[in-house]
């Protein structure tokens, strides 16, 4: 803990990866963006300028983009708010796009914080009221509406239809594969990515009436053993008894 | 003083789901813990009276419903619009709600609409030193956290099977109609 609350000690140690779900809504924006004639995909970063450049030796090889690179915290412990405060403001200074034809595209949650909040302020705060979260997949229809498969409770999808943009979209796994490495893209894309990466502004993030009282590791621990043959009504009790504390 | 809402919305078929009510346990708990003399109830959905009538007992001392057929599905604009109606009929300063799919969706925007701050997956509440705090997980469940935030009103989603389920006898209700 310190004074700007909870950390990591070794967060600059952890691999420099762009979270899964924000990935696989990089590959379905810069799929959509092949198949519709005009567009053009914006990847918006938050993280410490050091690890977006780490990030983007892998991401730019992947999918063409421009880069905003906003030099901040990537920590699990910044607030949700800040970070779609800092991320809304970033897109809103893109020139050159057409809100009224804008995807917002994003990760529904991320790994290190889990808040699932973050697409929807950011929404709010650029007056986006089609939010979709936890999306599937997308098909753009004949008459240019989007269907879209959403995630929901009790393992199933909720299928919506859409008129069109604007909307936000929190992806989850999608259909996708992850692209392969190209490194044509990759170079074409280092020519813009290496001149954000150089004048991306430092940007912290507000600080909030958010208090930590307490961070810790989980009091209860289970060791791994390699048991063989076990029966799955044994290894169920085993684990029920365990998650009792007995 | 803080004011409570528990945040409910019924299903498609019109039952509330399991996670309400422990929403609704949550929420009487918060209350007899902080020592705040009741709490509100508001059911968003379409065709509520039953759920309403379901949590007649749940020693909630307001009911509020906002009922319409387009809530009968589950979509971030309307949702959106009737949370917020809600939240502000109540006067809300703690707004607790199940960590539904249709809430979790809706929720984080609202609380931006009404200036306030919202924290998810919550796996349990506690008073102390006169200060309600919110455990979470961190880390893909990796590390544990207690926070409290200042900011109100304070969206609170309280993740599945986190609290234990309220439950009880039917009653009859007459709620306070919100409109949106």
């Amino acid at each position: 803990m310190g004074p700007s609350g909870p950390g990591l000690k070794n967060e600059m140690l952890l691999p420099a990866v762009l979270d899964p779900w924000a990935a696989h809504a990089l590959y379905e924006a810069a799929s959509l963006a092949k198949t519709a004639a005009g567009s053009k995909v914006w990847l918006v970063s938050l993280g410490p300028k050091a690890k977006l450049q780490q990030v983007m030796m892998t991401m730019a090889q992947k999918a063409p983009f421009e880069l905003v690179a906003l030099d901040g915290p990537a920590s699990g412990f910044a607030d949700a708010h800040g970070t779609a405060a800092v991320l809304a403001e970033a897109i809103e200074g893109i020139a050159g796009l057409d809100r009224a034809r804008l995807l917002v595209f994003g990760g529904w949650e991320s790994a290190t914080r889990c808040a699932g909040a973050t697409m929807q302020l950011v929404g709010e705060r650029l007056g986006l009221v089609d939010q979709f979260q936890g999306v599937d997949r997308l098909t753009i229809q004949p008459d240019g509406s989007m269907r879209l498969v959403e995630r929901i409770d009790g393992g199933r999808h909720q299928v919506s239809v859409c008129a069109g943009p604007p909307a936000v979209i929190g992806w989850a796994t999608g259909y996708l594969h992850e692209p392969p490495n190209n490194p044509q893209v990759g170079m074409a894309n280092m020519r813009t990515i290496m001149p954000a990466l150089q004048k991306a502004k430092a940007t912290p993030i507000e600080p909030s009436g958010l208090t930590f009282a307490r961070v810790e590791l989980p009091t209860q621990v289970r060791e791994t053993r390699v048991v063989k043959d076990q029966s799955p009504d044994e290894i169920a009790r085993e684990i029920v008894a365990w998650v009792q504390g007995a | 003083m803080e004011t409570i809402l528990v945040l409910v919305h019924n299903d498609s078929d019109g039952a509330l789901p399991k996670s309400a009510c422990e929403a609704i346990g949550a929420g009487a708990r918060l209350a007899a813990d902080a020592g705040i003399s009741g709490f509100s109830v508001g059911v968003i959905g379409c065709g509520v009276q039953p759920s309403l009538d379901a949590l007649a007992l749940c020693g909630a001392t307001r009911f509020l419903a906002v009922d319409h057929a387009e809530l009968g599905q589950s979509r971030y604009a309307t949702d959106a619009a009737a949370a917020e109606a809600m939240a502000r009929a109540a006067g809300a300063s703690i707004v607790l709600a199940p960590m539904t799919s249709r809430w979790a969706r809706v929720l984080p925007g609202v609380t931006h609409r009404l200036g306030g701050r919202v924290d998810t997956h919550a796996t349990g509440l506690a008073v102390a030193d006169g200060e309600i705090g919110v455990t979470r997980w961190f880390y893909r469940q990796r590390m544990e956290a207690t926070l409290n935030r200042t900011e109100r009103p304070w969206v609170i989603l309280l993740d599945q099977g986190a609290c234990p389920t309220w439950s009880g006898a039917a009653g009859r209700v007459t709620a306070e109609q919100v409109v949106v």
